[in-house]
């Protein structure tokens, strides 16, 4: 086979991918510009709608409950915190006010002078990485980083560096002269590489410096264990072991006693550092320090665990829990308009529970407020600003490719139930979730254009055909790529048409016999001169 | 013999070319080196400073650049886009602007000898050019301990990704020189399709995921021009 016949092989389906994905991308970005200008040009419409009538006495009060802070004192009494804006001479003033579950109010004033020591719930979200930060770095021109850690003995000297290599999932030291020191593994530091055992996949990294050192100390969460890794102790310390069982989240109260990050009128140095440990079987491992202890507990099973804090005194250990009615949001957006129909278009039901978890690991209630709160505020049609957006991408949106609707689908479905928290898998979901990428999407006119594409390719293909299965294929491609497929098609497959000679109907010039009687092209008059060439 | 006397012309037709791209190349690159090497502690006062006692440690502290070799790499890419551009031009729109095809591929050598040629040439011209100097400097960093702890291979593949993408633009742009499209047709999509590619590749979590991406651009950069120059008529 000849070069030129073999790479014709490799050059049509090379061919079709390479502009199939420029008019992809093409249609895609016109699909996110022209909402845009639609909405920038599109004068009117904005102006808001008509005041809504004054709410009665029994609403301003549901409404101050709903905002209001629920509190606990240490032996369960539940207060309602809120702030309250006044003006004096023309000036502002804003004072807490502190008021009982029966909405009597106790106390107003400066925040700072409030007359009670409520519980205090540290900050529970972890402020740490995930593995996709970690172990796939997107690089740019300045390259890919490397995660290294420095042993700083003091504020000016950096006496070693621990490099993490990814592949190999350990760490690896270096003296101030770039000298190799040892091996940092799940079994320890090791003198040679031999003698380490890698770490595992890394899901979560957190690291602080103690507070009398420059080295930092890292937590490294791995799927079934949690080590604390300080290089400057030249220890790896497995904090936590889940065994067989994985680990789904850590949440720390107070654990690292960085006061800065909390607000300045809390005391916590009376609560005792505790890190929450969640298993995917549903445990919860409560680690405390000052003293160590390690107990476990659960929760019933219809909570949701997130909606847990958890704050450990001197003497006792005080879980928090706020419920509220009906099932809870669903992390699909298609979902969500219903679910917010359907529970939170009336008033609805919350509540606030304070537990002691036990030494047994036992939850005993102390002491449980609900209230009534306001149903979500939704836009009447018309008076959303994003209406517009909506409507114009609602026509943009029906040239998309179904197919690729379909696979962006899929993969949105895969990575809303994953655990993947990563900045990339949050991006796709706002794009494709928040961002009303797909909300607007009818796809019954989506089919019926793609459908047209079809016929216009049927159209433009009929005449030009070079056999059935080339042009069968073609509309099948036109179909499920629509205006994208039919660009990639006239790009590739648009060749002139002549009027046959013997039928008289319009026919391609990419095969010799016409495509409708079968005639072959006429052959050129023989001239005089003919003769001459031809020999 | 031919082949290797075509690829030799080549060569000779681009050096000019390659010595600028070189020179240029080799002295921001050393100046950039050179400024980051004098200062003796690069890393102990700038990302590590944050470091204090009793706070949090961002996490991005401790994901370091490679110092000092990071500031290379903006150099070399461009230089690779640069040679990329610059080799296709020369090898062919050239040629097209001189309406001077046919008298090339009249010659007693294949149209394929005469294409292969040129890209073999175009990737001569890489590796001496951008890949010899970027694995020279590599080394040097690496041999004279200028950063604090040996750099990583990775970072040599990096860059040899960069000097890829560069052949990448070449070929894009090789192929949108001898399509025969009208301009305001799709005459340069391969040149728009080898710009996507470079972005596509950079934002790759993964060096095989990049490596993948370029492969396949290249297999479809490479196959394209190829058919569009056997079959075309000049």
């Amino acid at each position: 086979m000849k070069l030129k016949h073999a790479i014709k092989y490799v050059a049509a389906p090379s061919g079709i991918i390479m502009y199939l994905t420029l008019f992809l991308i093409g249609i895609i970005i016109l699909q996110f510009i022209i909402p845009g200008i639609v909405l920038l040009f599109t004068p009117g419409q904005l102006s808001p709608g008509l005041p809504g009538p004054e709410p009665t006495e029994a609403e301003m009060r549901q409404q101050r409950i709903s905002g209001a802070s629920k509190e606990f004192l240490p032996d369960g009494t539940v207060h309602l915190l809120s702030w309250s804006t006044t003006e004096i001479n023309g000036e502002f003033k804003s004072e807490r006010q502190v008021w009982d579950v029966n909405d009597n109010l106790l106390w107003s004033g400066e925040g700072r002078e409030l007359p009670n020591e409520y519980l205090q719930w540290p900050m529970h979200e972890p402020s740490g990485s995930y593995r996709e930060d970690i172990t796939r770095q997107m690089f740019s021109p300045l390259f890919s980083r490397i995660l290294m850690v420095p042993v700083k003995p003091s504020e000016e000297e950096i006496t070693e560096y621990w490099r993490y290599e990814r592949g190999k999932r350990y760490f690896v030291g270096f003296d101030a002269k770039g000298r190799k020191i040892g091996y940092a593994g799940s079994n320890g530091i090791k003198q040679f590489s031999n003698q380490v055992e890698p770490f595992g996949q890394v899901k979560y990294i957190c690291s602080w410096c103690p507070q009398d050192s420059y080295s930092p100390v890292l937590l490294w969460q791995t799927r079934h264990r949690l080590y604390k890794i300080d290089f400057l102790a030249r220890s790896v310390e497995v904090i936590f072991d889940a065994q067989q069982e994985e680990i789904d989240k850590i949440l720390m109260y107070n654990w690292r006693r960085i006061e800065s990050y909390y607000s300045a009128d809390a005391n916590y140095s009376e609560y005792r550092p505790a890190m929450r440990l969640d298993t995917k079987s549903g445990d919860h491992h409560l680690w405390l320090r000052d003293p160590n202890e390690l107990l476990m507990f659960r929760i019933p099973a219809d909570w949701d665990p997130e909606r847990a804090s958890v704050a450990a005194t001197k003497d006792k250990i005080f879980l928090r829990y706020y419920g509220e009615q009906g099932p809870p949001q669903p992390k699909h957006f298609l979902l969500q308009d219903e679910w917010e129909k359907k529970y939170r278009s009336s008033p609805f039901q919350e509540w606030v529970e304070l537990y002691q978890i036990e030494r047994t690991g036992t939850l005993k209630l102390i002491n449980r407020f609900e209230w009534t709160s306001p149903p979500y505020k939704t836009f009447q049609s018309g008076q959303d600003p994003r209406d517009r957006y909506k409507k114009a991408r609602y026509y943009v949106k029906t040239i998309s490719s179904p197919l690729l609707d379909l696979a962006s689908h899929w993969y949105y479905n895969k990575l809303v139930y994953s655990d993947r928290e990563d900045d990339f898998a949050g991006f796709i979901i706002f794009l494709m979730g928040e961002g009303d990428y797909y909300q607007t999407t009818n796809r019954t006119v989506n089919l019926a254009v793609s459908l047209l594409m079809v016929c216009l390719a049927s159209w433009h293909g009929c005449s030009r055909r070079t056999s059935w299965a080339s042009f069968v294929f073609w509309l099948v491609f036109v179909g499920a790529f629509n205006l994208a497929g039919l660009l990639t098609y006239l790009a590739l497959m648009h060749t002139p048409v002549i009027k046959c000679h013997a039928c008289g109907r319009r026919r391609g010039l990419e095969r010799v016999d016409c495509v409708w009687c079968g005639n072959e092209l006429p052959q050129p008059e023989r001239r005089k001169l003919d003769l001459v060439f031809n020999n | 013999m031919r082949f290797i006397a075509l690829v030799k012309n080549q060569l000779q037709e681009i050096l000019g070319g390659l010595i600028v791209v070189v020179i240029v190349f080799t002295f921001l690159s050393g100046f950039i080196l050179w400024s980051g090497i004098r200062h003796p502690d690069p890393y102990h006062y700038s990302e590590y400073s944050g470091i204090t006692p009793g706070n949090t440690v961002s996490f991005y502290t401790l994901l370091q650049r490679p110092k000092p070799l990071w500031g290379v790499g903006p150099v070399l890419l461009v230089s690779a886009v640069i040679l990329g551009a610059m080799l296709a031009s020369q090898q062919f729109a050239e040629q097209q602007k001189r309406r001077t095809w046919a008298f090339t591929i009249h010659r007693s050598v294949s149209r394929s000898t005469i294409l292969w040629a040129r890209f073999s040439a175009a990737v001569i011209a890489f590796i001496l050019c951008l890949g010899v100097m970027w694995t020279m400097f590599y080394l040097y960093v690496s041999a004279m301990g200028a950063s604090p702890c040996p750099l990583p291979v990775r970072v040599l593949i990096e860059g040899w990704i960069f000097i890829l993408l560069g052949l990448v633009i070449y070929f894009g742009a090789a192929l949108s020189e001898v399509s025969a499209k009208k301009k305001y047709t799709t005459k340069y999509f391969g040149a728009v399709f080898a710009g996507m590619i470079l972005v596509l590749a950079l934002v790759q979590l993964s060096l095989t995921l990049c490596f993948a991406v370029i492969a396949l651009a290249l297999v479809i950069l490479v196959s394209d021009t190829m058919d569009t120059f056997l079959s075309r008529e000049f």
